[in-house]
């Protein structure tokens, strides 16, 4: 009877102690999940003690799933986080720096080091923990038809004939040449965006928060008048009235020919490089009074759990998938994202995603600091949604632009006043 | 005791009450109870008394997307209620053809709405869709569906019909199936014509009917999110914004969870009020 209850004892003990220890990671699907899918393939012959199962959260439930889930406290092991949101889940985060040299050889400073500037800020919080790894980096840069350019006789920066950016006026003086050399209806397609709309202000030297984070849109007279422009654009063709009233995607337009550029960026590669009967190649955004980029993606962080051996096996996977030269590469090469790390060039095989990588990594350098600091912020990550529809709104003529002006003014002090203070 | 119980068939109810108690009422309890506090689902909530309530008074698009929701109310209900009617006289009766457009028109309600609300998306596009492709071909203006505020609403209120019609069809020919023939041989033998008989017989005894085709299109309206997230996103500016999708952007794009239970507060008493006087009023006739 005794060796009956030692061998039971045998029994349940073994997968205790020898099992696979379990982590669970939330991922956005599609191209997100191919890459991981694939880095973890890797990983499971380097450490084959270690299952991750992935599970897709759909995008536009990500976030609100994850609050749902760190306030039932039964979060992921592992999870991807967009770059508005990073912020605010610092706090619930691993520290990863105290795993860096072991799992990298490397010092957490020269880690952080490694990365671009703006992603940088983004990993390390204000004590110097490093609370993520980037996955995928993205930065906004144009996209233009090949052969509507060729077609008008039309050189674009900086393969296609012309070394130095466009400063505003040549790309409208541009847009418009090569909009009627094709006969198209339209030149410019732009999703709507708030990141979008901060961009083409920022680089004509209007600042929607100020590195105060104060908005300053209503008090700055040019930002009024780049408005205008702004909406002028799509009373005058120049950009699609759809995408901005009625949230159509823009590489409809696009791709379909009715637009010669894509105010668009790296993460569009994959998409753009499906289309086999047209030619697309990535151009520098206009430079003006700044030239700059705004970056983005998603970011790759292991939660406090409370179990320390799944929080060392997840911090370790973390560092692992997120590093230059191991999972990342094999993450990047899947998904044909761009890296985040300077002077880290992967080999993808094609010359359209070497050039991304070139375009969005000159951008990358090129951003002055006070965009990505702003942009680090809860109050814009707060005022994007507003500023979305109100100026949606004023594209399609429903409002005027001093009241949209007014109602974002509100919207600005209420997020304020919830936040308790600029942040 | 129990014995009593049993024999009463109060014991076979229970289950069902534990279970919309626990789904159902304790959650209305709880919203009523939450729109007291500020709470963005990541710090504790914090108790702030009326003020979401105040704050409410003094924004104009949580007013706006009531406004759109009535707006919606008066388009979209009568068409989601005569549609059906009208498809359920031409289909009720049981033959091969009627079979198949039935399980035809059925279609659209077994799709997910999100799916079916983006190939609409398509369709209706003003540059690209193959609705204005159409129109083109046969000379006629393209129509902006989706950039224009009043089209928009039109647009939504088809695509809703589009969604809702197999369904609330479907309840029509139950109903009328259940008519028995004798009322109609009567009315002929009176020498009824079409319209006496379905103004005089059908229609009266379609009574309940009609009252829960009512209801579900009225409740499906006031829940409806979707088809207007997917199609229009509430645009263009905020002309189909209504009220679930406004609640939904606050409490889930600014996370300003207690503020949207006070508006689900607001919103559930206004569409109890509409849907009770509505069935009164159709109980009246």
């Amino acid at each position: 009877m005794k060796r009956w209850w030692t061998f039971l004892v045998v029994l349940l003990a073994v997968p205790l102690v020898f099992g696979a220890i379990k982590l669970t990671l939330w991922c956005g699907g599609g191209t997100e999940r191919q890459g991981l899918e694939a880095a973890i393939a890797e990983y499971k012959k380097i450490r084959p003690d270690v299952e991750i199962e992935l599970i897709d959260v759909p995008y536009a439930q990500f976030d609100q799933k994850l609050r749902l889930a760190i306030l039932s406290g039964n979060v992921p092991d592992l999870a991807t986080i967009t770059y508005p949101y990073a912020p605010g889940y610092m706090k619930y985060m691993l520290d990863l720096s105290l795993y860096v040299k072991e799992v990298l050889g490397i010092t957490p400073q020269e880690f952080a080091n490694s990365m671009y500037d703006v992603v940088k800020m983004r990993v390390v919080d204000e004590k110097g923990a490093i609370r993520y790894v980037p996955l995928h980096f993205t930065m906004q840069c144009l996209w233009v038809n090949v052969d509507y350019f060729k077609k008008a006789g039309i050189p674009y920066p900086p393969f296609g004939g012309r070394t130095e950016p466009w400063t505003w006026e040549e790309f409208m003086d541009v847009l418009k040449k090569v909009k009627a050399a094709n006969n198209i209806p339209y030149a410019l397609s732009m999703q709507r965006t708030a990141e979008r709309l901060f961009a083409y202000l920022a680089i004509r030297g209007v600042k929607t928060l100020d590195e105060q984070l104060n908005f300053t849109l209503d008090r700055d007279p040019k930002a009024k008048q780049l408005l205008q422009d702004f909406v002028n654009m799509f009373k005058e063709n120049i950009m699609v009235p759809a995408e901005w009233i009625a949230a159509q995607d823009p590489n409809m337009a696009f791709t379909g020919g009715l637009t010669a550029v894509l105010w668009g960026g790296s993460w569009n590669t994959l998409d753009l490089l499906k289309v086999t009967d047209k030619k697309f190649a990535p151009a520098y955004l206009p430079k003006d009074v700044y030239w700059l980029s705004l970056e983005g993606g998603r970011l790759f962080g292991a939660f406090k759990t409370g179990n320390k051996t799944r929080e060392k096996a997840a911090a370790e996977f973390a560092l692992w998938v997120g590093w230059k030269g191991k999972g990342y590469d094999i993450y990047l090469k899947t998904t044909y994202h761009m890296s985040a790390y300077k002077n880290h060039r992967v080999d993808y095989g094609n010359p359209i995603v070497d050039q991304v990588q070139e375009v969005c990594g000159k951008l990358a350098e090129a951003t002055p600091k006070w965009v990505a600091d702003v942009r680090n912020s809860e109050i814009w990550s707060r005022l994007q949604t507003p500023i979305n529809n109100q100026m949606s709104a004023v594209v399609a003529g429903q409002m005027s632009l001093d009241e949209a002006l007014k109602n974002l003014r509100n919207e600005y002090e209420r997020i304020v006043k919830e936040l308790g203070g600029k942040r | 005791m129990i014995r009593k119980l049993v024999r009463s068939r109060f014991l076979f109810v229970v289950p069902s009450l534990i279970f919309l108690a626990i789904f159902v009422l304790f959650p209305i309890i709880d919203i009523f109870r939450m729109s007291f506090y500020q709470w963005d689902l990541l710090t504790p909530p914090m108790f702030v008394g009326f003020e979401n309530f105040r704050m409410m008074l003094d924004d104009k698009w949580f007013w706006n997307s009531i406004l759109v929701s009535l707006k919606l109310l008066v388009v979209s209900v009568p068409l989601t209620f005569f549609v059906p009617l009208g498809l359920a006289l031409a289909l009720y009766k049981e033959t091969t053809s009627s079979k198949i457009l039935r399980a035809l028109f059925y279609w659209p309600y077994m799709m997910p709405a999100i799916a079916g609300t983006t190939m609409w998306k398509w369709i209706l596009s003003y540059d690209l869709g193959i609705l204005n492709y159409i129109m083109k071909t046969l000379g006629f203006k393209p129509v902006a569906w989706l950039l224009k505020p009043t089209p928009a609403l039109v647009a939504v209120s088809l695509v809703r019909l589009w969604g809702l019609t197999g369904l609330l069809m479907m309840m029509f020919i139950t109903g009328l199936q259940n008519i028995s023939s004798e009322y109609y041989e009567a009315a002929m033998i009176d020498g009824a014509n079409k319209w006496q008989i379905f103004w005089h017989v059908t229609f009266p005894l379609l009574k309940n009917t009609n009252v829960l085709v009512l209801t579900t299109s009225i409740a499906h309206l006031f829940r409806d999110f979707a088809v207007i997230y997917a199609l229009t996103g509430g645009g263009p500016g905020y002309s189909t914004m209504v009220t679930p999708l406004y609640i939904y952007n606050s409490a889930f794009t600014q996370f300003r969870i207690g503020y949207a239970y006070a508006m689900s507060v607001v919103f559930l008493l206004i569409s109890l009020v509409i849907t009770v006087f509505s069935i009164r009023a159709r109980e009246a006739r």
